[in-house]
């Protein structure tokens, strides 16, 4: 199941950016992002919502609280690539940054707060994925 | 000035890592999560979009696309989150963020860009690094495996 699933993140969640590149490439204007993005997220929401209304399950309050929490922080993020790039910093620094940082935060966390274990070819696994993850960015 | 809105970006996407965890902790269903964090973003961009100037011309290929990618980063999101309650949220995150070597790949096909020698040991890397990563499940669940079969 655990590899499925991670199959399954490894195809989508690398693609699901790959619309903005597809814009820029047909030259349409900045502005067209918004509209996009409305539709990106909408068309997220209802391929998950919809089976789970057919269900007839709803979302609780504490799926709202921490979703609400993953969205505010998810713009966060964006919000501060873009200061960061609009203020000068190159793509190639500002990206293994940002996505390379968050790695070892997510680490450190899942370490210290969740007392998450792991063998060595895990660890290497995970120190080749960094250095890959910033490879991949500045490239 | 700069550098540090980097490091912010770091800690934000980072902390979304460890409240997703978190969350799984608390036994949030993965599916109601995914669908509360994509209902705020979506609001946020409708009402940014409704401000925007009239007669900007949006070609209906944009919505196509936008629909597409976008079920594919709701199902990648509720991927992630069922996958961190069987997992580990740190391998998991990392899958998240080696994924983007496909769009490399895909650029390179459809935008006939340029291979470089940085972009092929970067994609080496990532595959090496999936293997390694794969390995240690496979480790784990082994060592986990006898104890679950003598606590039955």
């Amino acid at each position: 199941m655990w590899f499925l699933l991670i199959l399954v993140i490894l195809l989508t969640n690398g693609m699901s950016a790959f619309g903005l590149k597809m814009i820029a490439a047909w030259g349409l204007p900045e502005s067209v992002k918004y509209p996009y993005l409305t539709a990106w997220y909408a068309g997220g929401l209802a391929v998950i919502a919809l089976p789970m209304l057919l269900k007839g399950m709803r979302v609780g309050r504490t799926e709202f609280v921490w979703g609400g929490v993953a969205g505010a922080l998810s713009i966060g993020g964006q919000v501060a690539m873009a200061v960061a790039l609009a203020s000068g910093v190159p793509g190639h620094v500002v990206f293994p940054i940002a996505i390379g940082g968050s790695i070892f935060v997510v680490a450190l966390a899942g370490r210290v707060l969740f007392g998450e274990r792991m063998n060595p070819p895990t660890v290497i696994g995970l120190i080749l994925g960094f250095v890959a993850v910033v490879l991949v960015g500045v490239s | 000035m700069g550098l540090l809105f980097c490091f912010l970006g770091a800690i934000s996407f980072g902390l979304l890592g460890t409240a997703l965890k978190a969350a799984e902790r608390r036994k949030a269903d993965a599916a109601g999560l995914v669908i509360a964090a994509y209902a705020w973003p979506a609001l946020l961009m409708l009402c940014r979009t409704l401000l925007l100037e009239p007669g900007v011309h949006v070609p209906a290929k944009v919505f196509v696309i936008a629909v597409i990618f976008g079920v594919c980063a709701a199902v990648a999101s509720l991927a992630f989150q069922v996958s961190i309650g069987i997992g580990k949220v740190t391998v998991g995150w990392l899958m998240m963020n080696l994924s983007a070597g496909v769009p490399v790949i895909v650029s390179v096909w459809m935008y006939r860009e340029k291979v470089t020698v940085l972009k092929v040991a970067a994609l080496a890397l990532v595959l090496i690094s999936i293997g390694f990563l794969f390995w240690g499940q496979v480790l784990e669940r082994r060592a986990t495996a006898p104890k679950t079969a003598q606590g039955r």
